[in-house]
């Protein structure tokens, strides 16, 4: 039983964590939230689908082209959401209620396009495997397994390429960043495509074990929020280690405790978090600087 | 011989604010010139203007005898032209290294070249020598400076604009970052120095330009400016 | 700090906000224009040759807009089929069909519309349980009679000397799927029900089912509606050993349970009610939609078909011969076709119960509806009494298992 919640909550963890790390990008270059996130997850499983059954794409190119699009919807919502916000003020937090509404939009052109039902996903695999004593599916482990790959192959990039170090230049002083010849704007456009690839791939992940639908973004974003903010907003260690706190601690209190508690755990981490040490686990103490 | 780098009537607007008005000057190739002035002269708004980092409203800015007026700051760091900004801006949360390779962004992003650029650069610097993986926001202010300097040379600049490297730095500090500037002059890069303290600048100017809420008042060699009665006004204000 | 807190409530409130915009979302309606003559007639004692208006409510848009649109086909079958022959007192019927989105209030508006508006002799529907009970009183004050062609509660067909059932009560079902363990021998039954009005008072029924088979469940656990993850109740079920989950919610819900225990490695019987055999269940677990059984009618799976059940698909397939989703594919008449068939079966009744009383006054019609005796209706032969008044006695029904490819027999 508890290897059986240690592995689905790994799993399900390193999905919220890809999320967090699609608010940190945003809150590095632009230090805004961005609460759309879910919806992005959302717009990448339901394109997929879109694609494969009314335009009769093979999944593969369904697939690709339906993160194209969602990145193209993240650079979307940075012009008509972001971009107006923080030019009127750059202190100004509407960003709040702009990603939020942005959020709603989409959400409601897919029910414009997709109604409310759910539609089926294909599996990247099928078959069962033994893991001492514990059963799980081939697709969860591979779930896993490209989860771990994107999270190291988002290290690289952040940490190992120059790009990576132009982001967080820019994160910590566009104008320092600009002297060096950095296209802030640029940077920008780059974090929102980031963004929403980590949000679309998210879906794209747990699309097969849920149901597709225009509402499965929204609760993804409470979570990837808790993971972030649980970690220390800024952080892709933190995002990731508060990815799989939440992720667990869901499976042990939906398993021992009451099933129903299971999506409040997100909130109350948040709420402690909060409280107890504002800046998360492995924030820095002056996390915003605005 | 043309001057390397020539602003004609330039005037940069905050707003409805006029913070550069109708500037101009030229900069010698392989001199060190310097640009002095009180608080608010519009000293730092100008190199950030020849920089591209401000817009400018009207005028045009000349680099190697072509306009450079609406060129983007990355496209005129590729020219030649970089910038060590006041308050040193250099990236706290990275180490020394990485600031450095930052610095070449417009030339190269291959790392492990960068990396050898900047390890060499570092060699130059014996205040930071020894401190290439250490986060630069743990550095002291002199360390900065001479950081965000090694940082700006990283481009392979013609032309280095420097503004107030001696900021907020203990007398000691500010003569090992002039004796810096000093070396790099003698190694032949052309320099624009921002500077309030005008002393500090005429130790290694050979020409100054004098600003005055937002307009040129006074341009020419150190040995006339230095002793232009206009230069007192221009600090002590009207 | 504080900005968080703030930014976390507003967060909160969006997400409440979307989700409850959940249930009353859904395009426009799209209502049936109503043509005929304008004069509302007084429903009883015209001798005109005005059309007898019945009111039909259906959910054609919305979450249940699949089943609204086969009620709709349905009730226009049975208009058509009565009109050709005749009419009813020698009057042609006019079916009056208004969508609810399945939404109470759109419900409760069309019902007294079709009733204040239309002056429709009988009231048919609406779609969802939860409507059908709002609207129940309304009727009952007009003194209106009500068909409910696909409301479910068990109460519906009891409780109310107004209302007439004729989808398969829940108590019925209930009964068959506690029954399931003792067939099977599989008797450590799991519960896993929604908590919503569909599934707690399923629940109640599977319960007191089982007490009177002197069953005990193993485990209960309970899940919300569009849940994306029931890893956690399902572990909860298999730790405490249960060998068949004993369901009670929507396909949709089914299928994630179906693909969650493919996740866990862990197969055992799920057992239902009739939701499970829309196409959705299939649709959505894909392969996993296995080693999974309902409740259903017997009309179109039991071979061979009665002869009303044969005519009905014949006239059915000649009107939508384009109709893939309750009859086809192929020239074999789908399962389905039953769902559609009680509001059919409610149609004809009604027509009969009208020409028996000679006259459209309400209370004449409804006092002949109770009599009815020995109807033969297309899922069953129809008699109600004033004790009972469910159209679809017990043996109408039978389990059925559901496999990736169909709905079959269950064995």
């Amino acid at each position: 039983m508890l290897l059986l919640f240690l592995i689905l909550g790994i799993t399900w963890g390193g999905i919220y964590a890809l999320v967090g790390l699609g608010f940190n990008t945003t809150f590095w270059t632009l230090r805004i939230l961005n609460f759309a996130q879910g919806e992005y997850l959302m717009a990448a499983v339901l394109l997929s689908i879109g694609f494969n059954r009314w335009v009769n794409l093979p999944w593969p190119i369904a697939i690709v082209l339906a993160l194209a699009v969602t990145a193209a919807l993240g650079l979307v919502l940075e012009r008509v959401a972001i971009r107006p916000v923080l030019q009127h003020d750059p202190r100004s937090h509407s960003w709040v209620v702009t990603t939020l509404g942005a959020g709603i939009v989409l959400q409601n052109l897919a029910v414009l396009l997709f109604g409310t039902s759910e539609y089926p996903f294909p599996k990247l695999m099928e078959g069962v495997v033994q893991l001492l004593d514990a059963r799980v599916e081939k697709q969860l482990l591979a779930v896993f397994a490209i989860t771990v790959v994107l999270v190291v192959l988002f290290d690289i990039f952040v940490n190992r390429t120059l790009m990576g170090k132009a982001i967080k230049a820019v994160a910590f002083d566009r104008m320092a960043a600009e002297a060096q010849g950095i296209n802030s704007r640029g940077i920008v456009m780059l974090s929102m495509i980031l963004m929403a690839l980590l949000a679309g791939i998210a879906g794209l992940l747990i699309a097969p074990m849920v149901s597709a639908h225009p509402y499965m973004g929204t609760l993804m974003t409470v979570k990837g929020f808790s993971a972030a903010v649980l970690g220390g907003l800024g952080s892709p260690v933190g995002a990731i280690v508060g990815g799989l706190v939440v992720g667990i601690a869901e499976q042990l209190v939906g398993g021992y405790i009451n099933p129903g508690l299971k999506d409040a755990i997100g909130l109350i981490f948040l709420f402690v978090i909060l409280i107890a040490r504002p800046q998360g686990l492995f924030g820095k103490k002056v996390a915003e600087r605005v | 011989m043309a001057p390397l780098l020539q602003l004609e009537n330039v005037s940069v607007k905050y707003g409805a604010i006029e913070a550069l008005r109708e500037v101009s000057f030229s900069v010698e190739e392989g001199s060190i010139t310097c640009l002095i002035g009180a608080n608010g002269a519009g000293k730092s708004t100008t190199v950030n203007a020849i920089a591209g980092l401000v817009p400018t409203a009207s005028g045009r800015i000349l680099f190697q005898g072509e306009d450079i007026t609406k060129l983007p700051a990355s496209r005129r760091i590729a020219m030649g032209i970089s910038i060590a900004l006041e308050g040193r801006k250099i990236f706290g949360d990275q180490t020394v290294i990485d600031n450095l390779m930052l610095g070449a962004y417009t030339r190269s992003k291959n790392l492990s070249k960068l990396r050898r650029e900047a390890e060499e650069m570092l060699a130059r610097f014996p205040l930071i020598a020894d401190r290439g993986q250490q986060l630069a926001g743990t550095l002291s202010g002199g360390q900065q400076q001479a950081l965000a300097i090694a940082r700006a040379l990283m481009s392979r600049p013609k032309l280095l604009l420097l503004d107030e490297p001696s900021l907020g730095l203990a007398p000691i500090l500010i003569q090992e970052i002039y004796q810096i500037i000093q070396d790099l002059a003698d190694q032949g890069t052309t320099i624009l120095l921002v500077e309030q303290f005008a002393a500090y600048a005429f130790m290694v100017s050979q020409n100054a330009c004098v600003l005055e809420h937002g307009q040129l008042t006074l341009a020419g060699p150190v040995a006339e400016v230095r002793d232009d009665p206009r230069l007192a006004r221009a600090y002590l204000g009207k | 700090m504080k900005r968080f807190v703030a930014l976390f409530l507003v967060l909160s409130m969006a997400l409440l906000a979307a989700c409850t915009s959940q249930s009353g979302s859904g395009g426009t309606s799209s209502q049936n224009p109503s043509t005929g003559s304008q004069t509302a007639s007084q429903s009883g004692g015209s001798e005109s040759k005005d059309p007898i208006k019945i009111g039909l409510v259906a959910a054609l848009t919305g979450p249940s807009a699949e089943l609204g649109k086969g009620i709709q086909m349905a009730a226009r079958l049975a208009e058509k089929e009565l009109n050709a022959s005749g009419g009813v007192l020698g009057r042609p019927i006019q079916i009056i069909i208004r969508d609810d989105q399945s939404n109470t209030q759109l419900g409760l508006n069309a019902v007294n519309e079709l009733i204040q508006k239309e002056n429709v002799v009988a009231i048919i529907g609406p779609t969802n349980s939860g409507v059908v009970k709002a609207t129940l009183g309304v009727t009952a004050a007009a003194g209106v009679p009500h068909l409910i062609n696909n409301g479910q509660d068990t109460e519906f067909g009891y409780d109310y000397p107004h209302a007439f059932q004729f989808a398969m009560p829940n108590r019925t079902q209930a009964r068959m799927i506690a029954q399931f363990t003792q067939e099977t021998g599989l008797n450590k039954a799991g519960l896993l029900t929604a908590n919503d009005g569909y599934g707690q008072p399923g629940r109640a029924d599977v319960l007191a089912e089982l007490e009177a088979l002197g069953v005990q469940p193993v485990a209960m656990e309970e899940f919300k509606p569009t849940d994306a993850d029931m890893t956690s109740q399902l572990l909860r079920l298999k730790d405490a050993g249960a060998n068949v989950i004993l369901f009670w919610g929507m396909g949709n819900d089914a299928a994630t349970i179906r693909k969650n225990m493919a996740t866990l490695g862990w197969d055992v019987p799920l057992v239902g009610p009739n939701p499970l055999v829309m196409n959705n269940f299939r649709d959505l677990a894909g392969p996993e939609a296995r080693n999974t059984f309902s409740t259903y009618e017997a009309t179109f799976i039991r071979r061979p078909l009665t002869p009303k059940a044969e005519a009905y698909a014949k006239a059915w397939k000649a009107e939508y011969p384009d109709d893939t989703l309750f009859y086809g594919p192929g020239e074999e008449p789908y399962f389905y076709l039953a769902m559609g068939a009680q509001t059919y079966d409610a149609i004809t009744v009604l027509a009969d119960a009208i020409e028996r009383a000679g006259t459209t006054d309400r209370a004449a019609v409804l006092e002949a509806l109770t009599n009815t005796q020995g109807f033969e209706g297309v899922n069953s032969v129809i008699s109600f009494s004033k004790e009972k008044r469910v159209a679809l006695p017990d043996e109408a029904n039978i389990l059925v298992e559901i496999k990736p490819d169909g709905v079959y027999e269950m064995k």
